[in-house]
C-alpha cells in the first residue's frame, strides 16, 4: 500500500486523498523520543495505533490534529506518513511551536 | 604590588553593535509566540509564519492579549508557562563550552564547561585570566562523530521513527570533541617581570613581549557521563521509561488540548469563503490520476493563501513582516469571532488545556538536567612558558527546574599540569615536571527578565608547586632598550597561588548561534606578575548547531 496523500498544488489545503483512504501518519525525530500523544480527526478522538495515527479520511475536508511530545522543547521532528513502503515527508517541525500540528486534507 | 585595571577598546564597539541590533527587535510583544526574529536566518520560509492555526500556541496566546478579550480574566498560568518552554529554548543549554580554557591568554569563563559542541563551534575571545599577557585567543570546537557524518555527506542528526531503531545511534566519536586555540592578535602585548634565572641566581627584569598569531593548544575532551546528549542511548531509555509511564495522562491531556483547540478554529476550517459577489468560493484542483475536481474553498483556506502572498512581498525584516502579520491576524480574529460568539470563553478553556498539558509534559523536560562528567587532556604551548600538557575533569550539575526551562548549571573543574620535559623549579638545580593543581567553580544561569541572556559567577585556584619558568628570547631586551646579554635563556617567575573570580554576562543573538559573553575578572596575581589584576574579557561564539540543524 503506497503514500496516499498528495500536496495540493494548489495550495489551497495541505493534502488531497481519495474518500475511503486509510492513512498512517508517524513522527520521527533526532532523538526518536518525539512522540504523538493523541490525534483527533474532525474533532473527534482516534486512537494511537503503536504510537501511529491511524485514520480513514471522509469525502469532503478533514482536519486531522495531532497532539506530540518530546524530551527537547528546542528539538526538531518530521511527520511522515507510513504506506507501508518507503515513508513520505508530510511537514517538518520544532516543538517550539508548540505541542500541536494539524493538517487540513480535502478527500475526493 | 601591582593593581591595574584594563577594559578591552573592543568592548564598548561591540556593545554598541549588539545593544543596535537588540532595539531594531522591538515589535508587539502580542506576537512574541510567532518567534519573528527567525527573519535574521536567510533559511527561514517566512511563508511558514503564516499558517497560525497549523500550530495555533502562538495565535491563542495572541488572541488572549487583544483588547478584546480583556474583559475575559486571562489564565497567567498560561502565559507563563508558554513563555517558559520558549525561553528554555531561546537561552539553549548553558552547559557548553564555546571558548577556551581559564589558562590560556584570552578567556571568557573561569571554569570548563562540560558540554560538548553537537558540530562545530568557533570563539574568540579576549583577556586573559591568569595569564601575564592578554592575548585574542580562537578556539575551534569540533565533534568527532557530528564532523564525521557532516563531511562524508550524512545527516548531522539522523532521523528516527522508533527509540528501537538502531540507525539514529550515537557512536562513541559522539563524545568525542577535538579544540584546537590560536593566539589571534594583531599586535603584541608586553609586560615588565622580574624573576630569578635558575642557573646564576641573579635577580633580573626583562620587558616580555606576547607573540602574534601563533599554535596555543590543541586538546581532547571525552564526556564519560553524558546523559544530557539527546541521542545518548541512556537519555532515550530514561525518556521512554518516562513516557511510558506517563502516555495515558498525556493521551488524556493532548485529546482535551486538540478539542480546546479545534473548537476555536473549526469554523473558519470547515465554512467555505465567499467572493465579492457572494458566491460560495471553489478552486478545480488537479488530481494524482490527472482529472480535475472542484474543492470548496474555506474561509480560513483563502485567508492563509492571502497570508502567505501578504508575508512573501513584505521587507525581510521582523518590524515589516510583524506589521503584516498583525494585519492579517485581525481580520482572522474577526471571521473567527463572526463565527464563534463565544471565542472568549473557549481561549480560556485552551490556556487551561495547555497549561495541564505542559504541567505532564515538563516532567519529561526534566531528564535533561542530569549531570554531566568530561575528561579533558591538552597540550599547550603558552606564551614565552615551556610546553606543558594539562588533564582535567569538568563535572555539570543543575538543581531541579519547576518548569522546562534550565535553571542553570554548576561547573566543577579539578586539573594538574605538567612540563612535558623537565624544566627549572629553582636555583640549586633541582628539575620537576609537575606543575599546578588547579580547581575552578562556575555558576550558570539563564536570567528569568530576558530569555536571551545569561549571568555567570566563576572562581579559579591555581596551586604552584614550583616558580613559573619563563622562556626569555635572545632578543629581549631590559627596560630601557638595553639589550639583555647572551642566547634565549630561563627566568623564574615570583611562585604563588594565583585566585581569580569572575563575573560574566552572556548575551545571545536570538536563533544565529552567537553568544557573546561579556565579564570582569579579578585576579591576586597572574602566571608571571604578583600583584592584583582587574581585566575586562570578551568573547564572540559560534555554534554551529542552530544555522545547520534547526528547520
Amino acid at each position: 500500500m503506497a503514500c496516499q496523500l498528495a500536496p495540493d498544488s494548489t495550495g489551497t489545503v495541505d493534502f488531497i486523498t481519495s474518500a475511503g483512504a486509510q492513512i498512517t501518519v508517524v513522527i520521527r525525530s533526532g532523538s526518536a523520543t518525539a512522540k504523538i500523544t493523541a490525534v483527533i480527526l474532525n474533532g473527534t478522538p482516534m486512537t494511537l495505533a503503536g504510537g501511529r495515527a491511524v485514520f480513514t479520511v471522509v469525502a469532503g475536508r478533514n482536519n486531522l490534529d495531532l497532539a506530540l511530545a518530546g524530551s527537547d522543547p528546542m528539538e526538531d521532528f518530521e511527520i511522515h506518513e507510513d504506506g507501508g513502503g518507503p515513508t513520505k515527508l508530510l511537514r517538518k517541525g520544532n516543538f517550539l511551536n508548540g505541542p500541536t500540528l494539524g493538517f487540513r486534507i480535502h478527500a475526493f | 604590588m601591582l593593581s591595574k585595571s584594563r577594559i578591552l577598546p573592543a568592548t564598548a564597539l561591540l556593545v554598541t553593535t549588539i545593544s543596535h541590533t537588540w532595539a531594531q527587535t522591538s515589535i508587539d510583544p502580542a506576537l512574541a509566540g510567532f518567534r519573528l526574529n527567525r527573519v535574521a536566518n536567510p533559511s527561514f520560509d517566512v511563508g511558514s509564519i503564516a499558517d497560525v492555526l497549523a500550530t495555533p500556541q502562538a495565535f491563542i496566546q495572541y488572541l488572549r492579549l487583544q483588547p478584546a478579550h480583556a474583559d475575559f480574566t486571562r489564565n497567567t498560568a498560561f502565559k507563563a508557562t508558554f513563555t517558559t518552554a520558549l525561553k528554555a529554548v531561546e537561552n539553549g543549554r548553558v552547559d557548553e563550552q564555546a571558548g577556551g580554557a581559564a589558562t590560556l591568554g584570552g578567556a571568557a569563563s573561569a571554569a570548563e564547561k562540560a558540554g560538548l559542541t553537537g558540530l562545530v563551534t568557533a570563539a574568540l575571545e579576549s583577556g586573559a585570566m591568569t595569564q601575564t599577557l592578554d592575548q585574542n585567543v580562537l578556539t575551534l570546537r569540533g565533534n568527532a562523530e557530528g564532523l564525521l557524518r557532516f563531511l562524508t555527506g550524512q545527516e548531522v542528526l539522523p532521523m528516527c521513527e522508533t527509540p528501537e531503531a538502531t540507525d539514529c545511534d550515537a557512536s562513541p566519536l559522539n563524545n568525542l570533541e577535538l579544540t584546537s586555540s590560536f593566539d589571534f592578535s594583531k599586535t603584541s602585548t608586553t609586560e615588565s617581570v622580574t624573576g630569578q634565572v635558575p642557573a646564576t641566581g641573579a635577580q633580573i627584569t626583562a620587558l616580555l613581549t606576547s607573540s602574534k598569531r601563533q599554535f596555543a593548544s590543541a586538546s581532547a575532551r571525552y564526556a564519560i557521563i553524558n546523559t544530557r546528549d539527546l541521542r545518548s542511548k541512556k537519555y532515550r531509555d530514561a525518556w521512554v521509561k518516562w513516557f511510558e509511564a506517563n502516555k495515558a495522562g498525556l493521551g488524556a491531556a493532548g485529546n482535551e488540548l486538540l478539542i480546546a483547540i479545534n473548537d476555536i478554529k473549526k469554523a473558519v476550517e470547515n465554512t467555505q469563503a465567499k467572493d465579492a459577489g457572494g458566491n460560495p468560493l471553489t478552486i478545480t484542483v488537479t488530481l494524482p490520476n490527472g482529472s480535475t475536481a472542484i474543492m470548496p474553498v474555506m474561509i480560513y483556506d483563502d485567508w492563509l493563501k492571502g497570508t502567505k502572498a501578504a508575508l512573501a512581498g513584505a521587507t525581510r525584516s521582523e518590524a515589516a513582516l510583524g506589521m503584516i502579520l498583525k494585519q492579517r491576524l485581525d481580520i482572522l480574529e474577526a471571521d473567527i469571532r463572526q463565527l464563534t460568539p463565544d471565542l472568549d470563553a473557549r481561549l480560556e478553556v485552551a490556556a487551561n488545556a495547555y497549561v495541564r498539558y505542559f504541567n505532564i509534559t515538563r516532567q519529561g523536560f526534566a531528564l535533561g538536567n542530569m549531570p554531566m562528567l568530561t575528561a579533558n587532556v591538552t597540550y599547550s604551548q603558552p606564551t614565552l612558558q615551556p610546553k606543558q600538557i594539562e588533564g582535567r575533569f569538568a563535572f555539570a550539575w543543575s538543581p531541579k527546574s519547576q518548569g522546562p526551562a534550565n535553571p542553570g548549571t554548576l561547573t566543577l573543574n579539578g586539573g594538574l599540569s605538567f612540563y612535558t620535559k623537565p624544566q627549572p623549579k629553582d636555583a640549586k638545580g633541582g628539575t620537576a615536571r609537575f606543575r599546578t593543581a588547579d580547581f575552578a567553580f562556575q555558576f550558570d544561569r539563564p536570567m528569568q527578565s530576558n530569555g536571551a541572556t545569561a549571568l555567570t559567577l566563576g572562581g579559579y585556584v591555581q596551586y604552584q608547586s614550583a616558580p613559573s619558568l619563563i622562556l626569555i628570547p635572545g632578543v629581549t631586551t631590559a627596560p630601557g632598550g638595553v639589550p639583555l646579554p647572551g642566547n634565549p635563556t630561563q627566568l623564574l617567575a615570583p611562585k604563588g597561588t594565583i585566585a581569580v573570580a569572575h563575573a560574566a554576562l552572556t548575551l545571545q543573538i536570538p536563533n544565529s548561534g552567537i553568544r557573546v559573553p561579556i565579564g570582569i575578572s579579578w585576579s591576586n596575581r597572574t602566571e608571571l606578575l604578583t600583584g592584583n589584576e582587574i581585566r575586562g574579557h570578551i568573547g564572540f561564539n559560534f555554534n554551529s548547531n542552530q544555522t545547520l540543524l534547526q528547520k
